[in-house]
């Protein structure tokens, strides 16, 4: 929709999820932020689980067996799926920066997601069933 | 500029009307422009960019041939940043086009348009797209232009000289003091508004509207709108201007358009050059012989089809379908009719619209008492994207 | 397909900062013969005065009439209808996004292409041009032609691009990629002045490599790749730059 000149800063936070079905650009890009996103709360997540340390060691053992049961084996899955994504697009980000791969867009992004859903369903065999 | 300096509006921002404001500022007077849609919405915007060296012409209306060469050097010099100067051909594939050669050659030479013959072959290592037939070319300092940008390049300099230019601004009826127009009531197509624009002089550059304008001062004004079709199809198989070397005719001329290529154009007079009905055949009719001069055309993807309609300045006794009417253009000062502080200019083509400023702005500035005399022959013009600076 | 109606649901809105709605207008077309400027042509003649939409040249040489059609961006002028609808359902036209509206359909291209006014840039490109003898040998004496920049200015990639859209401030696409053919046929040695115009927080450094300028441009402009290729080239700049600080 069309819109005046200076949207306030919640509006424009939200520019990315403005969908462009048919740009594997735009694909690539929002799933990189939301990827982003749970990297960062994993990240922050696994700062409050290190700090549990400090209550003694069998709290600690109580918080592994919770993260040993198969809702958080699935989490570790999406996790690894997200890192893996996260990672392979900022590699072909800097690709495209370099110049490479510039005349094929389309096709660099269904490599990263392709590539991506390939080494995530093997993690998440080895993670659920190995 | 002094606010009591003299004042003109012009309607209408084809390259009349932009032509017009160019020159009005630039001789001190107070120039307010309106437009009813963008700038060159009307007839300007569609045309397919030719800028005339006047060889078309040569033969049949030496007339518009000396006034197209002039203004295609003027033109050259003051907005080259506009213009593809790459030169046209005239391809000769039948017999017939190469009986017609001599002509063409004496009109050329006398209308001083420089025109230098080739052989087929000669015009195939220029132009290596051409019809392999090709019996021989012309060829002459034609041009390509983009008519949105020269317009803009007329109104940047209008509008760094003091002008004003409204577009989205219809105007709805002039304002009469009994014999006298004294401006015009607009509307903001944004808002629905209705407002007086007050003038010392209006100029009517309305091109094929200009009859619909004029009756607001129950005046006539004789202008034919009289279609063409132009067909765009991708690739751009030629650089320079393809005509066919013989008598003017339907789809006779290929203008490359940045990656395409422009072929027109065909003829019929309309009523309403708001919305003009596009007859099938006259497509057809322009890939086919398009097709005779550059056979790629005939296998490209089609692109575009669109109409332009021409203001001819009709003649009541003419029945040629539009065809034969004069190129040239008129100014119309109505105060020969009574009404004064009103002037039509119309007829004319984009190449010489210029020099139809000048012819403009010299009766209305006869009027205004304004005494200096036009410049812009000689003036270099702004860039366009200076229009959008403000 | 021959002659049928076809129901447009067209965006209206009165400026910039007033409230907007779709109307539906319904014309005829012959959606292999009609281009979607072609409707709404029609649907101002014959249906509503009032409409307000861009349009000059009809033939993808102004960029003036670009607008969504269906959500994506397009020019209408050089799309049929057949291209866009199948006979069923309705046709969707807004006006671009990340620019000021006029009204209804039209947008006011005046803030990007004053930033455009600000760089050097010659539209006529100098190319050499495409010379062989009849003979198909190619002739040692090339000469060279003149040719408009691809770029119609229509801003189909600054519509495109969500990064234009959060960030007022940022050069857009079509100023980036018109700055990267200046500097790559630099005229008047200005080169070095249009990279420093770019090289800031709101030029090349601001694009997220989303690519949907080059997927939207019907021009062939790629503004993606030339603005990868101008970072590259201030990547090259800054060492030496460096250097000539530390050296005085």
């Amino acid at each position: 929709m069309a819109e005046s000149r200076a949207p306030g800063l919640g509006r424009r936070a939200t520019y990315w999820l403005v969908p462009r079905w048919r740009d594997p650009g735009w694909w690539a890009f929002a799933l990189n932020r939301f990827t982003g996103l749970i990297l960062v709360a994993y990240l922050l997540a696994h700062f409050v689980v290190l700090s549990m340390l400090l209550q003694g060691e069998a709290g600690w053992n109580q918080l592994l067996g919770l993260f040993g049961s198969t809702p958080f084996l699935i989490g570790d899955v999406l996790l690894i799926a997200a890192v893996i994504f996260h990672g392979l697009n900022g590699l072909r980000v800097i690709a495209l920066t370099m110049g490479l791969g510039t005349r094929r867009h389309a096709l660099g992004v269904i490599a990263v997601i392709g590539l991506s859903g390939i080494l995530a369903a093997i993690a998440g065999w080895a993670i659920l069933f190995a | 500029m002094e606010a009591t300096a003299p004042s003109a509006l012009v309607i209408g921002t084809g390259s009349t009307g932009a032509a017009v404001a160019h020159d009005l500022a630039l001789r001190g007077v107070r120039v307010t422009v309106v437009e009813r849609g963008e700038i060159a919405s009307g007839t300007t915007g569609r045309n397919h960019g030719l800028l005339h060296s006047g060889g078309r012409y040569a033969v049949k209306d030496p007339e518009s041939a000396v006034e197209c060469i002039q203004e295609r050097d003027i033109l050259a010099t003051i907005m080259p940043e506009v213009l593809e100067l790459n030169g046209g051909l005239f391809v000769a594939t039948t017999e017939d086009d190469l009986a017609y050669r001599d002509r063409f050659l004496e009109a050329c030479a006398a209308c001083g348009i420089p025109a230098r013959t080739l052989s087929g072959a000669e015009a195939r290592d220029l132009e290596p797209a051409l019809n392999e037939h090709v019996l021989a070319a012309v060829e002459v300092p034609d041009g390509v232009f983009d008519p949105l940008h020269l317009c803009l390049a007329f109104l940047a300099t209008a509008q760094a000289n003091g002008a004003v230019i409204h577009p989205y601004t219809e105007v709805r009826d002039l304002i009469l003091r009994g014999s006298t127009v004294e401006g015009a009531v607009v509307r903001d197509r944004r808002t629905g508004e209705l407002r007086r624009i007050e003038a010392d002089v209006i100029v009517n550059a309305t091109g094929p509207w200009a009859d619909r304008i004029a009756a607001m001062a129950g005046l006539d004004v004789p202008v034919v709108p009289t279609a063409g079709v132009m067909v765009a199809m991708a690739g751009r198989f030629v650089d320079r201007v393809i005509n066919r070397l013989n008598a003017p005719s339907d789809g006779d001329i290929v203008v490359p358009q940045r990656r395409s290529v422009v072929i027109g154009t065909s003829s019929w007079p309309i009523s309403d050059p708001d919305l003009v009905t596009i007859p099938p055949e006259h497509v057809a009719l322009m890939s086919e012989r398009g097709g005779d001069l550059v056979p790629s055309i005939r296998t490209a993807t089609l692109r575009g089809v669109f109409a332009a309609s021409r203001p001819l300045i009709g003649r009541p006794d003419d029945t040629s379908g539009g065809r034969e009417l004069s190129r040239t253009f008129e100014c119309f000062d109505h105060a020969a009719e009574g009404v004064a502080g009103f002037v039509t200019i119309s007829g004319g083509k984009t190449t010489t619209a210029r020099a139809m400023g000048q012819a403009t702005a010299d009766v209305v500035c006869r009027h205004l008492g304004v005494e200096e005399s036009c410049r812009t022959a000689t003036t270099p013009l702004r860039s366009y994207r200076d229009f959008y600076r403000g | 397909m021959a002659e049928t109606t076809i129901t447009l649901r067209v965006w209206r809105q009165a400026h910039d900062s007033a409230q907007g709605h779709f109307e539906t207008l319904e014309v005829t077309t012959d959606p292999a013969r009609d281009y979607v400027l072609d409707l709404v042509e029609r649907a101002w003649a014959d249906r509503d005065r009032t409409l307000v939409f861009r349009h000059a040249c009809h033939h993808a040489s102004c960029g003036t009439c670009a607008l969504l059609v269906d959500g994506r961006e397009r020019l209408p002028c050089v799309t049929r209808v057949e291209e866009v609808w199948d006979g069923r359902g309705s046709l969707t036209l807004e006006p671009l996004r990340n620019a000021t509206l006029v009204a209804d359909l039209a947008i006011d291209p005046a803030t990007m292409l004053g930033r455009m006014a600000q760089l050097p840039l010659p539209y006529v490109r100098t190319v050499e041009a495409a010379v062989r003898g009849a003979s198909g040998v190619a002739d040692a004496d090339v000469g060279t032609a003149e040719r408009f920049e691809d770029c119609l200015e229509c801003l189909a990639c600054v519509s495109a691009c969500p990064v234009a859209g959060a960030d007022p401030d940022y050069l857009g696409p079509a100023v980036l990629a018109a700055a990267h053919r200046a500097v790559e046929e630099p005229r008047n040695g200005s080169a070095g002045r249009i990279l420093d115009l770019v090289d800031t927080d709101h030029g090349v450094w601001q694009c997220r490599s989303i690519w949907a300028c080059s997927a939207v441009c019907p021009s062939n402009v790629d503004p993606a790749a030339r603005i990868m290729n101008l970072r590259r080239r201030l990547w090259g700049r800054r060492p030496a730059e460096a250097e000539g600080v530390a050296h005085g």
